[in-house]
């Protein structure tokens, strides 16, 4: 089967993109051991592999634990990477892969159910309550609020289904390569991907509800 | 009432055949699948005629497709980029690791 090539809706870098011609140097550069090269690396691209860890870990320390050990696993194995995608996009996913690691290693808690988060409806396929309009998101440091408090949201999330959202929606993976990487079906995925967010979406109607029209 | 566990979209296309149509539940279990396009173009269909007639899935629709974009909004390094900093120490321990001390 053939994949669309592995890119994440939340990667543009703070700065301009790096050139093929930027990117293939640097890859000389790691790939000979240079020591500047690994450090530019680690600086432009720490805080963007950490925001990434946060979304999928929340916790801090576990947070900075996982991009240390995707840093050291990345430039252990320099020489296995092809140079076919940008650095940044091989980082983004071995990131990934340490925290789901670390995710998987952690004594599983007891999953917390969504139940109150999802809609309720009678026999007759009619809704418990009925859904309103949102008000326009807000604008300046109203806004900024606003964004912190729909990732708080998203923290909430069981983890479960938190993860299958941040990999979806905010890492922007496909079916298929969140499917893999959480060892489930693409079926699988869909139902905690719709489900996850049904149960962000009340969690939000809160902040956002302005009323039936 | 309950949120029920999942359901296949077998159980919904049966009951269309039986002469059913689509309810406010069918609307909220298979809107991913019609936001993706993945419904037939029948059950398309009879899923907007739905949509017409109906208010509260009109707004749920809407507010299900705004929760995607604000979810993508608030974790955008663009829009955000505080959340693309990293931490002095987290760097030093890094480069510490890696045996090239900053």
């Amino acid at each position: 089967m053939t994949r669309a090539p592995f890119n994440p809706a939340s990667a543009p870098l703070p700065h301009a993109a790096p050139t093929a011609a930027d990117e293939s140097e640097l890859l000389a550069r790691l790939k000979a051991g240079d020591g500047g090269a690994y450090e530019q690396v680690v600086r432009e691209m720490g805080g963007r592999m950490l925001a990434v860890a946060r979304r999928i870990l929340v916790d801090e320390n576990e947070s900075q634990d996982a991009v240390q050990d995707a840093f050291i696993s990345a430039f252990r194995n320099i020489d296995k990477f092809e140079g076919n995608s940008q650095i940044a996009t091989w980082l983004h996913r071995i990131t990934v892969n340490a925290c789901l690691m670390r995710l998987r290693k952690k004594r599983r808690k007891d999953e917390v159910s969504l139940e109150g988060l999802l809609p309720a409806f009678g026999a007759d396929g009619n809704p418990a309550h009925q859904a309103g309009t949102w008000r326009r998101a807000a604008t300046g440091d109203e806004q900024a609020e606003t964004r912190e408090s729909i990732r708080v949201a998203i923290a909430k999330l069981p983890e479960h289904y938190r993860i299958v959202l941040v990999l979806r929606d905010i890492e922007g993976l496909d079916t298929a390569q969140t499917a893999e990487l959480l060892e489930t079906t693409e079926a699988a995925v869909k139902i905690r991907l719709h489900r996850a967010r049904q149960a962000l979406r009340e969690l939000l109607d809160n902040t956002f509800r302005d009323g039936l029209n | 009432m309950s949120a029920g566990a999942p359901r296949e979209f077998t159980d919904l296309l049966n009951r269309l055949e039986a002469g059913g149509s689509i309810n406010c539940r069918d609307c909220s279990d298979f809107l991913m699948a019609y936001l993706d396009n993945d419904l037939g173009q029948d059950v398309r269909d009879r899923f907007e005629q739905h949509l017409n007639k109906c208010c509260s899935c009109r707004n749920y629709v809407e507010t299900y497709r705004q929760t995607v974009k604000l979810a993508q909004e608030a974790c955008c390094p663009k829009a955000n980029p505080h959340l693309g900093k990293c931490p002095p120490e987290l760097i030093s321990a890094i480069l510490s690791a890696l045996g090239r001390p900053s």
